[in-house]
């Protein structure tokens, strides 16, 4: 899989070709955009351990614009697809039951997977900053899909807060363009090794780290996210949850800080203050909340702690555990929030008071959800207990005890929210709740159980690519970062 | 592949089985889960003259685990014989859980390998959790509390493995010897004994054990808590202070301390209980103190004496439970108040009852008192090399034992003898001889165990554990037994002499009216004296607006800080903007000062 650009063409002309083709045919957004996307997610999975640099019209790499795949942009290729696949899945049952307009919907979808895969791909800063806001521009229309006012006031304050960090980002760039007459990051990163520090760098790199810091969803920059997830359609928050927030934010922060920039102390530091005090906030106000999606979205913040945590504390195991991680909040995330879209889509309610007992009427959600609490809460042997016991230890390695008791504390207030969703939802009832709310209630239609049968058994099994998938799939980017800028400039200049 | 493999796959496969096959075939359903445990039992049996090749450094099989699983096992065993006829709603999902519980119980003894041991450890707080949810959707508080008690000590444990994969670069059980000199060791040492207590019992973590009792049925409560996670529990505490750490005077010390404190505070819990179930959870609290404080005497005759203990508390806490299921079954409440006279209709459960009861109130020959014998024994063995405390443990430990048996008075009286209460069934008989079967299984070990102290529990299931010990020791107990039949002489010689001589029975009088129902005694209130005694009035009352419970403390610490976010939490776009612009702001500061 050389040409890496189709992983760009293909969404982006699908997209557009959605709204033509389905005035003839009804079915042909539902299928195209599944098709369309289980074809990028093999795709991506072709990319695995095929580290390489395609050139746009085979322009030298200074001058033209480079897609590079390395280890870290092929992991988060594959997780972004396979979220995506899901999603659309998903979402054939799910749209037609509470929205109307599906063309326009799988339209939307396809250009936020193009944004997506252009800014895990792209070596050309101008160019991430347009894909950047492809997919942002597209997840703002998402988010406020429904039209309701609460859908629209969450998209604006979604708009207003990310369109704040894109001019960050905007003004960085120009800024760095200035003083450097380069876009191409390989070639930013090795003028700045030679150049002194000075305060125009300093300037664009706090604009670039409080930018991507909104993207993602660091304390205090966390704003937007409650409102943005609540709203969005089920399938829209995991992709949201899944894919959006890692791709454009913790992605390309931790490209610019390890590969281009380069880690130094003081960024470390801030990064795990940062990362503990995001899990921790986030695990806090999720404890306090009733509407399952606003829940979640919460513990969206709370998870992304533990991996600039992870990412902050900087040594290979760490990255190992805080990519791992990555890995593993973008499968049991996006599974509980599609387990809350169907708990939604059976019931009409998100509230968790007005739930109850639904654990016999709904066997595939009940326990898909069930495993996603587990792997979520760190409880052994479900996957998210192998990225949180790598940061664990690394913590300790890193002579940083306090932060590790600070991420199992975390861990058990993780797990207390969640039981609190098992106790109102599937297990016990909740305060408002009324038979007649589950009398017709039955299991949700086959596709959206098949989203949330394969997310489950990801969760379930995901440790075990820590036995075997050492050098496949998390060494090259474990690797990929853990080079620094060296390699990254060795990969793309070639020198 | 080695024969651990299939002793930990065969059950979890069979269970995952059990959790497929339609709830229809109950009967088909119970025999796969008899035969499997039936199957593990023998084994156990077997391999406890030759323990099995533990394979590759992965397993340990040593005596400790020997005596665990045999334990583990036979409980299994006799509680899938009990719910034969006693659970009859969601049959598949209850022997599935049990099944897989016991699985990762084998797995959780054997590995030797710490992370594997965890993973094992996880399964069985989900089984737990799982379990108590059979109860319907009451279960699903206590079964809330307890998968965050349990789960989230869990977490402390991979903690402490964090710690000790740090400091020593193994995982490895056999190949870690740690020596308590840094408070990251100390630390580690505390996740572990973290993890014990919240499984076994042991305060301040006990909380969820009263919770569940009277939310869960009765089965799970006698195969989980009162005796399979029991024997987790102190498994681990056993394996962190005999095999992983080295002896530590001040945290050995701790722990004595926190034993004494468990034995003494849940039993005054357990006098006041008005339900039969949760007065025998606070004993299962109460009695995990004993071997707490056992094991931390750091003596051999002691942790021996602690093991001991954990097997007969097992036993007898099992028969407990499963007398009171029976009760439950066939009279239809466990509330003290509806009970009495049932000793007249339920015999064969009275008396069993009645062994179990005497066992655990430490009265000879029953096993309770060998066991606790040989505690005392142990404390006042450290007492040679350390301080004068000792002597508070042991006048504490005896408290709780006297108190023990207060309260299984009360219970006895309330529920078996006394006049017949009005709220019952008319007709009530014994339970399916299943029920009874492994009641009275239990009631006998709990003899057997007692006499033939020296011949079958210690020499064959815990010598091998401490060796090098001097179990002849232990023997000394002629000179206690002839004092206590001594005493016992002495009693009914009283008896006799200052038995009034005659008797009259009159009918009661209230002022010509006839007595109404609720007049009678029912030994409900026998101890609330104590309950409205100056010192223990604000004890009881602490814990009962649950102001002494760790979980609703933390709890209320937590929502303290969720309130607090959620004032500044506004959903007003302007203050998010404004926290951007201050962090914008800080993050340039850091960076220019930089």
């Amino acid at each position: 899989m050389d040409n890496l650009s189709l992983f760009i063409s293909i969404p982006a002309a699908v997209a557009f070709f959605i709204p033509i083709a389905s005035h003839r045919f009804k079915w042909f957004p539902d299928v195209s955009a599944s098709v369309t996307t289980f074809i990028l997610l093999l795709l991506s999975l072709m990319t695995l351990n095929h580290e390489t640099v395609y050139r746009m019209g085979n322009w030298p790499a200074s001058y033209g614009i480079v897609f590079v795949l390395d280890g870290f942009s092929c992991m988060m290729l594959i997780i972004v697809n396979l979220i995506c696949f899901l999603a659309a899945l998903f979402s054939v049952d799910y749209i037609e039951k509470f929205y109307t307009s599906k063309l326009r919907y799988y339209s939307l979808l396809l250009l936020v997977v193009t944004g997506m895969n252009g800014t895990i791909l792209t070596g050309d800063i101008f160019n991430l900053f347009i894909f950047l806001e492809v997919a942002l521009i597209a997840s703002y229309t998402l988010v406020g899909f429904g039209c309701s006012s609460r859908n629209l006031e969450a998209s604006f304050k979604y708009l207003a807060i990310n369109l704040l960090a894109s001019y960050f980002i905007l003004l960085a760039i120009a800024l760095l363009y200035g003083k450097f007459a380069s876009l191409n990051m390989a070639v930013l990163s090795q003028l700045m090794k030679v150049n002194p520090v000075d305060n125009i760098m300093v300037f664009a790199f706090v604009l670039l780290f409080v930018g991507f810091g909104i993207k993602a969803a660091m304390v205090p920059f966390h704003g937007w996210v409650a409102d943005a997830y609540t709203s969005a359609p089920a399938p829209v928050s995991a992709i949201l949850a899944g894919g959006i927030i890692k791709a454009l934010g913790i992605y390309v922060l931790m490209r610019f800080v390890y590969n281009i920039f380069g880690m130094n102390y003081l960024i470390s530091t801030i990064f795990i203050y940062a990362g503990a005090m995001s899990i921790v906030v986030g695990v806090l106000m999720a404890l306090g909340q009733w509407n399952f999606k606003r829940l979640l979205a919460y513990h969206s913040i709370s998870q992304m702690g533990y991996i600039v945590l992870a990412f902050g504390i900087g040594t290979p195991l760490a990255i190992l555990g805080g990519i791992f991680h990555i890995l593993n909040h973008s499968l049991f995330k996006p599974l509980l929030f599609l387990n809350a879209g169907s708990v939604e889509y059976e019931t009409g309610k998100r509230n968790l008071n007005n739930m109850g007992s639904l654990s016999k009427k709904m066997p595939v959600t009940a326990v898909s959800s069930l495993i996603a609490s587990f792997s979520i809460s760190g409880i052994p042997p479900f996957s998210g207990f192998w990225s949180k016991f790598l940061i664990i230890v690394a913590a300790i390695q890193a002579d940083k005890p306090v932060f590790a008791l600070w991420a199992v504390i975390g861990s058990i207030l993780t797990l207390a929210s969640f039981s609190k969703i098992q106790r109102y939802v599937f297990f016990g009832k909740g305060k408002y709740f009324k038979d007649e709310v589950i009398s017709e209630v039955k299991e949700v239609p086959y596709l959206m159980r098949v989203s949330m049968i394969v997310l489950a058994i990801f969760c379930s099994f995901a440790g075990f690519l820590l036995l075997g998938g050492l050098n496949g799939i998390f060494g090259p980017a474990v690797n990929a970062l853990a080079g620094g800028t060296d390699l990254y400039i060795t990969r793309i200049l070639g020198r | 592949m080695n024969i651990i493999y299939y002793l930990i796959g065969l059950p979890i496969a069979a269970g995952l089985a059990c959790l497929i096959i339609p709830e229809r075939a109950r009967v088909l359903i119970w025999g796969i889960a008899f035969d499997v445990c039936f199957i593990l039992f023998s084994a156990f049996l077997f391999f406890f003259s030759r323990p099995p090749d533990p394979a590759n450094g992965m397993f340990v099989w040593d005596a400790l685990a020997n005596l665990t699983l045999l334990g583990a096992g036979f409980f299994s065993l006799i509680v899938c014989v009990y719910s034969y006829k006693m659970i009859v709603e969601s049959a598949g999902r209850y022997y599935g859980y049990l099944l897989i519980t016991l699985g990762a119980t084998i797995g959780a003894v054997a590995s030797n390998n710490l992370i594997l041991m965890s993973v094992f450890w996880g399964i069985l707080a989900i089984t737990l959790y799982l379990m108590i949810n059979l109860g319907g959707s009451d279960a699903a508080y206590p079964a809330k509390k307890t998968f965050i008690m349990v789960g989230g000590s869990d977490s402390f444990l991979i903690l402490g493995i964090a710690i000790i994969w740090v400091l020593t670069g193994s995982l490895n059980i056999t190949e870690i010897r740690i020596q308590i000199d840094s408070w990251l060791a100390a630390s580690a040492f505390l996740c572990f004994v973290c993890a014990s207590f919240a499984k076994a019992g042991g305060m301040p973590l006990h909380t969820w054990i009263p919770e569940i009792s009277e939310k869960a049925p009765v089965s799970v409560m006698a195969c989980l808590p009162a005796s399979l996670d029991k024997l987790l529990g102190i498994y681990l505490l056993a394996r962190v202070c005999l095999n992983l750490f080295s002896y530590h005077e001040s945290l050995w010390f701790l722990l004595r301390l926190l034993g004494s404190i468990t034995i003494v505070a849940a039993v005054f819990l357990a006098l006041i209980q008005h339900n039969m179930k949760k007065l025998l959870a606070y004993h299962a609290v109460s009695q995990v103190g004993y071997m707490i404080v056992g094991i931390a005497s750091g003596t051999p005759v002691g942790i021996a004496g602690g093991l001991f203990h954990m097997l007969n508390h097992a036993i007898y806490k099992c028969c407990l439970f499963l007398g009171a299921g029976n009760v439950e079954k066939q009279a239809g409440s466990t509330e003290l108040d509806n009970l009495g006279g049932l000793g007249r209709v339920l015999p064969v459960t009275f008396t069993c009852f009645l062994f179990a009861s005497l066992a655990i109130s430490g009265i000879p020959p029953f096993n309770g008192f060998f066991s606790k014998w040989m505690i005392y024994q142990g404390l006042v063995e450290s007492g040679k090399s350390t301080d004068q405390s000792w002597i508070l443990w042991i006048v504490m430990a005896m408290v709780g034992s006297g108190l023990t048996l207060a309260s299984f008075m009360k219970i006895i009286h309330a529920t078996f003898l006394g006049h017949v209460s009005s709220n019952l069934k008319k007709r009530i008989f014994e339970p399916h001889w299943t029920a009874l079967f492994s009641v009275i299984v239990l009631a006998a070990l709990c003899l057997v165990f007692g006499i033939f102290y020296y011949r079958i529990p210690l020499k064959l299931m815990i010598a091998p554990i401490s060796q090098g010990i001097n179990i002849q020791n232990v023997s000394g107990m002629f000179l206690p037994l002839a004092f206590i039949v001594c005493g016992i002489i002495l009693g009914i010689i009283l008896y006799f002499v200052l038995k009034p001589r005659s008797i009259r029975i009159a009918p009661v009088f209230v002022g010509g009216e006839t007595p109404a129902e609720g007049m009678k005694v029912s030994g409900t209130d026998f101890y609330n004296p104590i309950r409205s005694a100056r010192f223990f009035k604000t004890m009881y009352r602490a814990s009962e607006n649950k102001s002494t419970d760790i979980y609703d403390v933390f709890k209320s610490i937590a929502s303290y800080f969720t309130e607090g976010l959620r004032v500044i939490h506004t959903g007003i776009l302007g203050t998010y903007l404004t926290w951007i612009l201050f962090g914008l702001m800080i993050f340039l500061y850091l960076f220019v000062k930089w």
